[in-house]
């Protein structure tokens, strides 16, 4: 019983980290390509507000 | 060659990659916290330590689609761009937690429950609530039009948005198999500190995943801007 608790404790935090981290990648990602796409439209044009 | 013009729509500052590294050290600190010092509980024994991240995910559910709520009726009363993205930076992220709520769910159920499912109001309402927020990103995903994307999708996320109470109060009003609340006021104390630095913890990653989201929202429209101004002749 308790190894079998072990096994469901273990899952819950790795489907947790794994949940957080597959995000930050996607965020990273996506961030990079947007940055790209946008320097490629407006080379040096960085109005930041 | 004629120097570009500044583009019509601002470009956002990078978040802090220091704030990333903070939030994520505080969820390792937390959770390590929390398993070295809670005890085993009287029935459920150490798998109440799925509590540390099924609760807290929950509670960040409900907080981003409580921003979602706030910036869809902003936008709808200011007709503010920003804050369009803002609320659908906010739905993704609360998204991303409701699925890790249901899914952290179906697995201290399994053990505990003897079932990894039940279609009892607590898991089924929040279960509607992460369809209708699925929802919101299919229509924001499949809309073109930006002013029609954004009144749609506030309209979607504030009629979302009221489900949270719904969920939050389906254990009070309707006979479950979830357990009530758990919150620092039902707890033992033996689990209380454990839950709230927890909370605290994911709470900095949410802030650091929507100012993120947020941020690459706001790139993805300046160049969307450039290229209707490229378009209509403007540079």
């Amino acid at each position: 019983m308790i190894e079998s608790n072990q096994t469901f404790i273990i899952a819950a935090y790795a489907v947790t980290w794994g949940a957080m981290l597959a995000y930050l990648v996607y965020l990273l990602r996506r961030g990079r390509r947007a940055r790209a796409e946008y320097e490629r439209m407006a080379p040096g044009d960085r109005n930041t507000a | 060659m004629p120097a570009t013009p500044p583009s019509p729509h601002s470009y956002p500052p990078r978040t802090s990659v220091w704030f990333a590294f903070v939030s994520f050290g505080a969820v390792i600190a937390a959770q390590t916290h929390a398993i070295l010092t809670s005890p085993a509980e009287g029935d459920m024994g150490h798998l109440q330590k799925i509590m540390y991240v099924h609760v807290p995910a929950a509670w960040m559910t409900f907080l981003a689609f409580f921003v979602v709520l706030v910036f869809s009726a902003r936008y709808l009363w200011k007709r503010n761009e920003n804050d369009d993205l803002l609320a659908a930076s906010a739905a993704e992220v609360g998204a991303l937690f409701n699925g890790l709520t249901l899914m952290l769910g179906m697995i201290w159920g399994r053990p505990a429950w003897g079932v990894w499912w039940v279609w009892d109001a607590r898991l089924t309402s929040t279960l509607v609530l992460f369809l209708i927020f699925v929802g919101y990103l299919a229509l924001r995903a499949f809309v073109d039009d930006a002013e029609q994307k954004a009144r749609w999708s506030a309209a979607v996320g504030a009629i979302g948005a009221i489900n949270v109470p719904i969920v939050y109060m389906s254990v009070t009003w309707w006979r479950t198999l979830h357990q009530p609340p758990s919150s620092p006021a039902t707890l033992d104390p033996a689990y209380t500190m454990g839950l709230r630095l927890n909370a605290i913890a994911l709470l900095l990653v949410m802030i650091h995943f929507i100012r993120k989201r947020y941020e690459i929202a706001r790139v993805e429209r300046a160049a969307e801007h450039v290229a209707e101004a490229a378009a209509m002749g403007g540079r």
